[in-house]
């Protein structure tokens, strides 16, 4: 049986502008180790998660073991018990208080009897290499190496018929590496499911592969057998991945005429070559055709010729256009108009008003080009709570003769409240271009000088400033990491919740390992600070930005006034 | 050796950390020399201690005992194995400007640096474009960019190709490899073990201790015989494929004028047999 793949297309989670698969159509068989390769940012990932069933397709069908994986926009239930997926760096998954619960949080969506739970915990403890007496221990006391075990155990325990695996050896040295390799291959026989693995560690895994499946920029780029892919190792050229060392050194002998068959050779038998090679002084006799290493003699392999190639954007920002002149302000011009515009805004009560202060600030964000989504997703819970609160306060309970009580609804009060909101969220929307159109050392550049300036105090400036450029600088690094470790908790409790949301009950096994995660990225990059020189606040530094106000920031600010002036005149 | 060469000089340096169950010792009684212009490669384990000894060298980690001399004005920079945990600017030139501003550089030769330190590496981008659409091999050389930049004579890269595909590793080997030859002195803290050919020592950290220091070949090959295994294999390091290879031809008899450590060089034994 099979995972058959056609035309899989999908998009970025967060912004439906990227694709980041285009039209993959490929497959991975049952009793085979497949892999897939291509350089970072290639797609390989998701395409892996399109396999597992763990993100939607925008178009495009998957079927595994003759079971379409989609139903409408409802994962089938028979697909999600039989895949298990082990993630990139899993040890930094576990939540638990014991290596037991961990297991126990695995199997508790296929509700196995209790013996039948016991037993599988100790198979997969024994397959792992881990003694049994670690099972009542915190999975946080135990070892990096430990850790990542029980990571794969407590995926293997649940028999899935398909195991996903994401990267297996980064960050494993190389005794680990090969006891891991000595798993996968002893789980290949003994499973008889199919494994499928993201790799760019081709030297340890092409030797037990039997299919390769190849990508560039989100295109597939070849689906060969092994073989194939050592007939014409261009493949893995073409979509710069490089050569693992073997098929370099096949390639170099080939190229001063030795024969080299197309298989992965261990070293005794490459080297069994070279000698029967000198010992056969007629070498130039073996003519190899070069049409033959760049033409696979494929029976059910593919090989794109047709990549894209992809062309480097230009990322020069326009000075001629309006967006490209906002972002381009000094940030202290933006934030005084943002200062003006909010105060004209405050200002408003009628009708007219409003109408003037909504377009101002539509016009605003037309101008700057800003997504609209990011910013209503940014917007949404207010508006929800406005809304709420304007039904609220339009309320009036009156109570007579101390029996009777009666509801009314004035139209007047859930005015006086909603105008009062919604001018909140004009300047919410205006305040969000600010840093949208503004990168974080800039900002941090103008606060550094305008509070040094109001408060003559430079190290305060100093520390405000920095502080705010590193949570702009995290902020998007925390939706990263609560996106992959509930991409997780769906793929270990089975869950059917939507791709972006958590169920309430696995909260907790997403924040512990956030948590952890978090503090591991806040000290690399305090690390990072530290070793490239910035110690600590108040050592003499200079600045490569100094904002200097020129009169494009003048006209803005005198910009800002007239649309104050105006906005004072018509409240 | 007068001391005033070495870049580095380490007299049994140990790292203690204390921890609830006790005093753990990462690094015991570490005798370490650095020359300038040297290419050093350090090997071990997951915990075998070769991350502490990046940070004792960087100054981030105190030293519990011994001594360790630093020659006057080193500045030493590292490169880190997550390209995205050590960037701190948001496109090009600011992250590379990053560096220069807090070693007090004047702005104003900071934009004819970045241009410099770009075209020294070869890294061919706009110096406006946003790090983040950066392929992971470019951000190393990004990162080596901003280490140049600030003139670092030494370079420690600790695991900095773990998470590139094999062509981008083969890049930056060879920008790193570039920049050797121009006298920047290396520290090659890797896994693995075909990074090892440019390096003139290797050093094996074990549970703290240095289990072996010594050329690449010593470490490749055995001593004696060429049935017995080699310091490599005996510290639980597979051999990369070539020196595999290599090690098969010699066993069967044949003859190599060279130990080969790479790939290229067992090419050019090989061919070399064949005159």
């Amino acid at each position: 049986m099979a995972i058959i793949l056609n035309d899989v297309v999908v998009y970025a989670e967060h912004n439906p502008a990227v694709k980041i698969l285009n039209k993959i159509s490929c497959m991975a068989r049952t009793g085979q180790i497949t892999l897939i390769v291509g350089k970072p940012g290639s797609g390989k990932s998701t395409l892996l998660d399109a396999m597992a069933g763990l993100i939607r397709v925008k178009s495009g069908q998957i079927v595994i073991e003759g079971e379409t994986m989609w139903q409408g926009r409802r994962l089938t239930r028979a697909v999600q018990l039989m895949t298990g997926s082990v993630f990139q760096q899993p040890e930094r998954q576990l939540f638990a208080r014991t290596v037991r619960k961990e297991f126990d949080y695995s199997l508790n969506p296929y509700r196995l009897s209790r013996n039948e739970n016991q037993d599988r915990i100790l198979m997969a403890m024994h397959a792992v290499h881990l003694g049994i007496h670690l099972l009542t221990s915190s999975p946080f006391t135990l070892s990096g190496g430990q850790k990542r075990r029980v990571a794969l155990g407590s995926t293997i325990s649940t028999k899935p018929k398909w195991l996903f695996l994401d990267e297996p050896t980064s960050g494993l040295d190389p005794e680990a590496v090969q006891s891991l390799i000595n798993f996968i291959t002893n789980y290949k026989e003994q499973s008889q499911g199919g494994i499928v693995i993201v790799t760019h560690d081709l030297s340890a895994f092409l030797p037990i592969a039997d299919h390769v499946v190849v990508l560039q920029g989100g295109s597939l780029v070849a689906s060969v057998s092994v073989q194939e892919l050592h007939e014409n190792p261009t493949i893995l050229l073409k979509a710069q991945v490089g050569l693992p060392d073997s098929m370099e050194l096949a390639i170099r002998l080939k190229e001063e005429g030795i024969y080299v068959p197309s298989y992965p050779l261990s070293a005794a038998e490459m080297a069994r070559i070279i000698l029967n090679d000198s010992k056969n002084y007629d070498r130039l006799a073996i003519v190899v055709d070069p049409e033959q290493m760049l033409t696979p003699s494929s029976e059910n392999g593919t090989v794109n010729d047709s990549v894209i190639e992809v062309k480097p954007t230009n990322y020069t920002k326009n000075l001629f256009s309006l967006s490209g002149v906002i972002v381009e302000l000094d940030p202290r011009t933006k934030w005084l108009v943002y200062l003006l515009l909010s105060t004209g805004i405050l200002f408003q009560t009628t009708w007219l008003g409003f109408s003037i202060a909504t377009l101002i600030t539509c016009g605003l964000v037309l101008a700057v080009k800003v997504r609209l989504r990011d910013l209503v997703r940014l917007l949404f819970p207010f508006i929800i709570f406005a809304v709420i609160s304007t039904q609220f306060a339009a309320l009036g309970v009156t109570v007579i003769h101390s029996h009777w009580i009666s509801i009314s609804y004035s139209i007047v009060s859930a005015r006086n409240t909603g105008s009062q909101l919604f001018r909140i969220i004009l300047l919410m929307v205006l305040g969000m271009l600010l840093p949208l159109t503004t990168s974080n050392l800039k900002i941090k550049r103008g606060l550094e000088q305008a509070i040094a300036v109001l408060l003559g105090m430079k190290v305060l400036a100093e520390a405000i400033a920095l502080s705010v450029a590193l949570m702009l600088r995290f902020i998007p690094l925390l939706t990263q990491e609560i996106s992959k470790f509930s991409r997780i908790v769906r793929a270990r409790g089975k869950s059917r919740a939507n791709p972006d949301s958590i169920r309430a009950r696995d909260i907790h096994v997403v924040m512990i390992p956030f948590i952890v995660s978090v503090f591991q990225l806040a000290d690399s990059l305090s690390t990072a600070m530290e070793v490239r020189g910035y110690k600590r606040l108040g050592l003499p530094r200079t600045s490569s930005i100094t904002l200097r106000m020129n009169y494009r920031d003048i006209i803005a600010i005198v910009i800002g006034l007239g649309v104050l002036c105006m906005l004072l005149v018509v409240r | 050796m007068k001391s005033s060469d070495c870049v580095f000089d380490l007299e049994t340096v140990s790292v203690a950390f204390s921890a609830s169950d006790g005093l753990h010792m990462v690094l015991k009684d570490i005798d370490f020399k650095v020359r300038q212009g040297d290419w050093i490669a350090i090997v071990g384990k997951n915990g075998s201690g070769k991350s502490t000894l990046t940070k004792v060298l960087t100054g981030l980690c105190p030293i519990s005992r011994g001594t360790m001399h630093t020659r006057d004005q080193t500045l030493v920079q590292l490169v880190f194995q997550d390209p995205d945990a050590q960037i701190v600017g948001e496109t090009v030139y600011e992250e590379i400007c990053f560096g220069m501003e807090n070693q007090c550089f004047d702005p104003v030769d900071m934009p004819k640096q970045v241009q410099n330190v770009l075209q020294q590496i070869g890294l061919n981008v706009q110096i406006d474009r946003p790090v983040s659409t950066l392929s992971g091999g470019q951000k190393q050389l990004l990162n080596i960019a901003s280490c140049l930049a600030v003139h670092a004579s030494v370079l420690i890269f600790d695991e900095a190709t773990a998470m590139l595909s094999p062509m981008a590793r083969g890049k930056i080997l060879d920008v790193v490899h570039n920049l050797h030859q121009q006298g920047v002195t290396v520290i090659w803290v890797t896994q693995w073990m075909n990074e090892l050919s440019y390096a003139q020592k290797v050093i094996v950290l074990e549970q703290g201790n240095i289990a072996f220091r010594g050329s690449c070949q010593d470490f490749f090959y055995p001593e004696s015989s060429e049935s017995g295994s080699s310091p490599c294999e005996q510290l639980g390091f597979s051999p990369p494929y070539a020196i595999q290879v290599a090690r098969n031809l010699l066993r069967n008899g044949y003859s190599l004028v060279n130990l080969p450590t790479c790939t290229e060089e067992l090419m050019q034994a090989v061919k070399a047999s064949w005159q």
